[in-house]
């Protein structure tokens, strides 16, 4: 942990600090000293050298994650219409090819109906959704993510 | 960067950047992980991406911004497994490193995140404010108000009758005082 020298202005006046004048601000305060100077593990020993080696590899790593994490919503979207729109081509299917009796009207009925929405959102959702997920592809990463 | 300005720079960070990323996640191992990758992300970022004398804090940013995402992942995972295992108590307390303060961890452990990182860059890495906000990628001047609180839900945790009681004398105070507060 940093100790700062006693000449540090910081480190000769600390009660004078507006701060400690609250207890619960001075109690904060002492706790965050003690908790620095808790003991606690060493880190492990690595050579820079060998960090510079490994850094195009975890960019690279953490580049295909971020893309990966972006492109996943959408791509999920899209997927659920996709699937909604074969079950509503195998509903009309069925309408067609199974004799169903009095049911037929029925589910002639929820063909229809089922179609309406998903044509619609086929339509609205995909090609958007298609786009986002090439632009979030693309998008540049935050520092660190 | 140039490798001798990096070789400077992690000999210069790595020993704090460590213990503050230790202090968040808690974990030996993984406090490895996400400082080695902190420092590779931050050697592979394009000439230019950082402003010259902004690389500590740039570097901060990055290993805070992998411990929020590692936190993330895991609070996600432990959510899906509680609802799936229809358990409603919390999380179990990680299991403590040997050697390390428990208590003083499992009171700095219950804070949020982002608390816990701003008081450990004020109080014990002694950022100013504008370090801070470029770590935690807030706006400068919402600092202090964010310290003001993180410092009372910390109090608010503290036991009354250990308050002051430590192991250790109080040489931390908040430093930097006319830039902080």
């Amino acid at each position: 942990m940093r100790s700062l020298p006693p000449s540090h202005p910081a480190a000769m006046a600390p009660a004078t600090d507006r701060e400690l004048a609250d207890p619960r601000d001075r109690a904060v305060a002492v706790f965050m000293d003690s908790l620095a100077r808790s003991p606690c593990p060493r880190p492990r020993a690595v050579d820079p050298a060998l960090l510079i080696r490994r850094a195009p590899l975890v960019d690279a790593l953490a580049d295909l994650r971020a893309r990966e994490r972006r492109v996943l919503v959408p791509a999920l979207a899209l997927e659920i219409v996709t699937f909604a729109a074969a079950a509503a081509v195998g509903l009309q299917l069925f309408v067609v090819l199974a004799p169903l009796g009095h049911l037929r009207g029925a589910l002639e009925l929820a063909a229809r109906l089922a179609w309406a929405p998903l044509g619609l959102s086929l339509i609205v959702v995909a090609l958007p959704l298609l786009w986002w997920i090439a632009e979030a592809g693309r998008a540049p990463r935050r520092a660190g993510r | 960067m140039d490798e001798a300005q990096f070789h400077a720079l992690y000999a210069a960070t790595h020993a704090r950047l460590w213990a503050y990323v230790y202090r968040l996640t808690g974990e030996r191992a993984l406090a490895d992980d996400l400082v080695q990758d902190s420092y590779c992300r931050l050697f592979q970022l394009p000439a230019g991406r950082v402003a010259a004398g902004s690389e500590r804090a740039y570097l901060y940013r990055i290993a805070t911004n992998l411990v929020t995402d590692h936190h993330r992942g895991r609070t996600r995972l432990l959510a899906r497994l509680r609802e799936l295992l229809l358990v409603h108590e919390a999380a179990p307390p990680r299991t403590s490193e040997p050697g390390e303060g428990r208590d003083l961890q499992a009171i700095f452990d219950r804070l949020p995140r982002r608390d816990a990182a701003l008081l450990w860059l004020a109080y014990v890495d002694g950022h100013d404010h504008r370090e801070i906000a470029e770590i935690l990628d807030v706006r400068p001047t919402s600092v202090r108000v964010l310290l003001s609180r993180a410092r009372a839900r910390l109090a608010d945790l503290l036991p009354p009758e250990t308050r002051g009681q430590h192991a250790f004398s109080p040489a931390l105070a908040p430093r930097g005082h006319g830039s902080r507060d």
